[in-house]
């Protein structure tokens, strides 16, 4: 079972975008996907159209109150541990009760999964605890980046941070830094593309994900964009990407 | 015409050593800045002395002999334009 966690501090990066359409494709591929909504904010939850009231989420995993395949909701071709905005307060209580051992967390919840090819975590744009808790559960971060400037310096926060954990024990591996809404008519997209492939190399994704309309609108029908326009950019953006990290093994 | 750079150069270099960080080939100290403890007993302070007493003592030490020189300085500016003045009033 391959595990990746989609993580970026900064928002509106594409970290759902890439965490629902590279499920969707991998699936698509004939693997079995498990999808994880880390964040308190819901949106890969929404994006999906995952009703939670009533149900328990990924919050009563994490402290026991649930066994995960109590909480989590099939689709057609993916499944999601849903979140809702309760995460922001379990955060806390687990910061509490667990002060030392929070980061074990998720691992702790999902340790004895089984019958997936890959579990996907999808983190909130944040460097706090549900994200470390993420990155540690996998051990493996897709970083989408949008190419410009400012993306930049919140990048080597995340590598400072990467850092911080592998000196305290725990292995960290970047899986690949992922250019996304890719703007081909500028300039700055282009020469920030062209730079990472110098500076970074091979820890740079060879697909890039173009910006694209069916992108930010298929959650709108509660769709991955494999479902919304199966040929379009988006489209086959995704299906270059899964392609990849079935190739990296 | 070269191109133009949007994005300076030190800003890649930085990211590049980030991520020889990240990736753990490039190793650095935890605590950059610091060196490591002293060994042995020499480094450590005397009993019932606080780290840096001895030096705390010769700074206060120091201050006192300074006082006293300047106090006695004083003094004698003081005698010595008594003695102006009075040879002053004697020749008016």
């Amino acid at each position: 079972m391959r595990k990746i966690t989609v993580i970026n501090q900064k928002g509106g990066t594409g970290k759902t975008t890439t965490a629902v359409n590279l499920g969707a494709a991998l699936s698509e591929m004939g693997r079995e996907i498990l999808l994880v909504d880390l964040d308190p904010q819901a949106g890969l939850t929404e994006s999906l159209g995952v009703e939670t009231a009533g149900r328990p989420t990924v919050a009563e995993v994490l402290t026991g109150e649930a066994e995960p395949r109590e909480a989590f909701h099939a689709l057609p071709h993916l499944t999601v541990l849903p979140s809702s905005p309760v995460l922001a307060e379990t955060e806390k209580r687990i910061l509490r009760e667990r002060p030392s051992e929070y980061p074990l967390a998720l691992k702790d919840a999902l340790a004895g999964l089984r019958g997936f090819d890959f579990v996907i975590v999808d983190c909130p744009p944040s460097l706090g605890a549900l994200s470390l808790m993420g990155m540690v559960y996998s051990g493996s971060l897709l970083i989408p980046l949008q190419t410009q400037y400012m993306a930049l310096n919140g990048l080597e926060k995340i590598l400072g941070m990467v850092k911080t954990i592998r000196e305290a024990g725990f292995p960290m591996e970047i899986l690949g830094i992922l250019p996304c809404m890719y703007d081909v008519r500028t300039s700055l997209s282009r020469q920030v593309e062209e730079h990472l492939r110098d500076t970074l190399r091979d820890k740079v994704f060879r697909t890039v994900i173009r910006q694209s309309v069916s992108l930010a609108e298929a959650p709108a029908r509660s769709k991955d964009v494999l479902s919304y326009q199966p040929g379009g950019r988006g489209a086959e953006d995704y299906r270059a990407l899964a392609q990849e990290v079935l190739r990296h093994g | 015409m070269g191109k133009k750079t949007l994005i300076p150069e030190e800003k890649w270099e930085g990211l590049r050593h980030a991520m020889e960080e990240a990736a753990g080939t490039r190793k650095t100290s935890k605590t950059p800045g610091l060196p490591p403890p002293a060994e042995g007993e020499a480094a450590r302070p005397e009993r019932g002395k606080k780290r840096g007493a001895e030096e705390e003592g010769k700074k206060e030490r120091k201050g006192k002999k300074e006082k006293e020189k300047k106090k006695k300085k004083e003094k004698k500016k003081k005698k010595g334009k008594k003695g102006k003045g009075k040879k002053k009033k004697g020749k008016g």
